[in-house]
């Protein structure tokens, strides 16, 4: 079966599809704001006259390259692809500024190119084990999930504890605003229709990253780096080589959010980055260009968008919005999800691996062929690059929904972003903040009511407790060591 | 080498712009401004980059992305 869907998946047709699908999925992710729920759901009306392996193997390749070049302009103008990547930004841009632009885009091709193939070798192997697990997940344990999550705020701040914790707590009342996810009642929308939807994550996340940024590059002469070089691409891939422990520890958090309905690329790639912070002997190194701030979230983000298809293809549970537009695509070609892809469709469910796993190929080789090219941005002028930032965040903001509103939005927190940098507040909080709130508050409610009104849910079920557990364990583990530190026989 | 407030004050203007008069017109005149406010004086490079870039991202957008773009209610007076 294996050899039958490999060998369909490479006729020359699919081929095609597949390096159409890599280069408008590079295209696109590489815009500001435009990530790979626009792709796809852009790409998804081309598919109709195609077979239906082409056509899942063409929304494939336009997924992972779309979360691929997503990360280019994160790294090369600090103004976030997709939400995806916004954690990408942290360390990738210091390393544009320094001149390792090249290096830092190779990191992230590799990086991206391995999070695939872990994403994907999960997906063949372990889909029956992890979606056995995500089936096990009610909403207490999915709360528990987004307070361990929280938890890492304190390691968001960057130092800043206390600015970090109080921007966490404005990004999850920010969270808030709009329908209650229970009673579906309208809150905090100041009689705005707009917000009854609550605060878009993409407008806000462009304002905060890059138009903040727009005004830090006009007050810049020259341009965003310093150097006139931009590095070399494959240096960045011997230095992702390099880290194999990320590589396994961003792999595994990367299949672990994709798996799980709800949380998916927003969290992935942020908690990535703090998961491997935390890691770090020598934490105070990222923010400033550490290749193991970039290579983390790389590998978490492709890792994810694959692990984001197990539950979509083996139960026909979409755990994200993009899955949700393939498996409206499945259905469209009159594939059935579920356990009947697997049993009653022949060769088809193995074409479509085969494809998803050439379409890993397909943008790692765009990469290798374009990724220098694409470096050269960091040379351009800020006089000429701060405004094309500024029109690229608007239209972004504008492709979602098609709301000047949105506008307004991304301009707003535009200016509160340039006032968080200028006053040294760490935006990343405030965003996972709002990344989480929703978690947060649906499953802390809907646990309660299972729970009959009673706390003693979370601590009852096995999941829920371990789940906790290890937040307190992960929140103590600082003190507790220092503590044993101090106490070790010839230690003052 | 501008002051925030000022580059604060063009972008408000743009969202204005955008809103009276269309994308497609306030970003061709964002684009013209904002590299002179950046004190940018190559005129030639500023004139190509604000109409190739115009009309490529809202050649894009309306053509292929499909994406709807503010048309400006200024327009819709006459």
């Amino acid at each position: 079966m294996w050899i039958e869907g490999f060998l369909t998946a490479l006729q020359p047709l699919n081929l095609l599809y597949l390096i159409l699908g890599s280069t408008f999925g590079m295209i696109i992710g590489a815009l500001p704001g435009l990530g790979p729920l626009f792709g796809v759901a852009l790409m998804l009306p081309l598919t109709f006259g195609m077979n239906p392996a082409t056509a899942i193997i063409f929304l494939s390749a336009v997924h992972a390259a779309t979360a691929y070049g997503d990360s280019f302009a994160s790294i090369l103008i600090n103004t976030p692809g997709g939400v995806g990547s916004v954690a990408s930004c942290w360390d990738g841009y210091p390393m544009a500024q320094k001149g390792q632009a090249g290096k830092a885009l190779g990191i992230s091709t590799l990086g991206s190119f391995v999070g695939g193939i872990i994403g994907w070798i999960s997906l063949i192997t372990l889909s029956p084990l992890l979606v056995w697990v995500a089936l096990k997940m009610g909403p207490a344990e999915y709360f528990m999930v987004a307070l361990m999550a929280l938890s890492l705020l304190a390691l968001a701040s960057g130092g800043q504890v206390l600015k970090g914790m109080l921007l966490g707590a404005i990004g999850l009342l920010l969270s808030f605003i709009g329908r209650d996810p229970i009673t579906a009642e309208a809150r905090f929308t100041l009689g705005w229709p707009y917000l009854e939807d609550g605060l878009p994550l993409a407008p806000v996340v462009l304002g905060l990253f890059a138009l903040s940024q727009v005004l830090l590059l006009a007050a810049e002469s020259g341009s965003i780096s310093e150097f006139r070089g931009v590095g070399k691409v494959w240096e960045g891939f011997l230095v992702a080589l390099r880290l194999p422990a990320t590589i396994i520890r961003a792999g595994i958090v990367g299949i672990i959010m994709g798996v799980l309905p709800a949380l998916g690329l927003s969290s992935a790639n942020v908690v990535a980055y703090f998961v491997e912070k935390r890691a770090a002997r020598d934490p105070e190194k990222f923010g400033q260009g550490d290749p193991r701030g970039l290579l983390a979230p790389e590998i978490a983000k492709n890792a994810c968008i694959v692990g984001d298809l197990i539950p979509t293809f083996t139960l026909g549970i979409p755990g994200s919005s993009v899955t949700a537009i393939f498996l409206a695509a499945m259905i469209m070609h009159g594939i059935r999800p579920g356990v009947e892809f697997f049993t009653q469709s022949g060769a088809l469910p193995y074409t479509v691996f085969a494809g998803i796993l050439l379409a890993q190929v397909a943008f790692f080789i765009l990469g290798l062929l374009f990724a220098r090219h694409f470096a050269k941005v960091v040379l351009i002028p800020n006089a000429l690059l701060a405004p094309m930032i500024v029109v690229l965040s608007f239209i972004a903001s504008l492709a979602l929904r098609g709301n000047l509103e949105d506008v307004i939005v991304t301009f707003v927190f535009g200016f509160i972003g340039y006032l968080l940098t200028r006053y040294r507040y760490p935006g990343a909080c405030l965003v996972l903040g709002m990344v989480l709130g929703d978690l947060v508050e649906a499953n802390f409610h809907r646990a309660l009511l299972i729970g009959r009104g009673s706390y003693s849910i979370f601590f009852t079920r096995p999941i829920s407790l371990t789940l906790f557990l290890l937040t307190l364990l992960m929140l103590c583990w600082p003190y507790a060591s220092k503590l044993g530190k101090k106490s070790a026989p010839g230690k003052s | 080498m501008a002051f925030w407030p000022s580059v604060l004050a063009l972008q408000a203007a743009y969202v204005c712009f955008i809103y009276f008069f269309g994308f497609t017109i306030a970003t061709l005149l964002y684009l013209v401004a904002a590299p002179l406010q950046l004190r940018y004086r190559r005129w030639l490079i500023i004139a190509t980059q604000a109409v190739l870039l115009t009309l490529v991202i809202a050649g894009a957008f309306t053509g292929f992305f499909h994406v709807r773009l503010p048309k400006g209610i200024f327009w819709s007076w006459f």
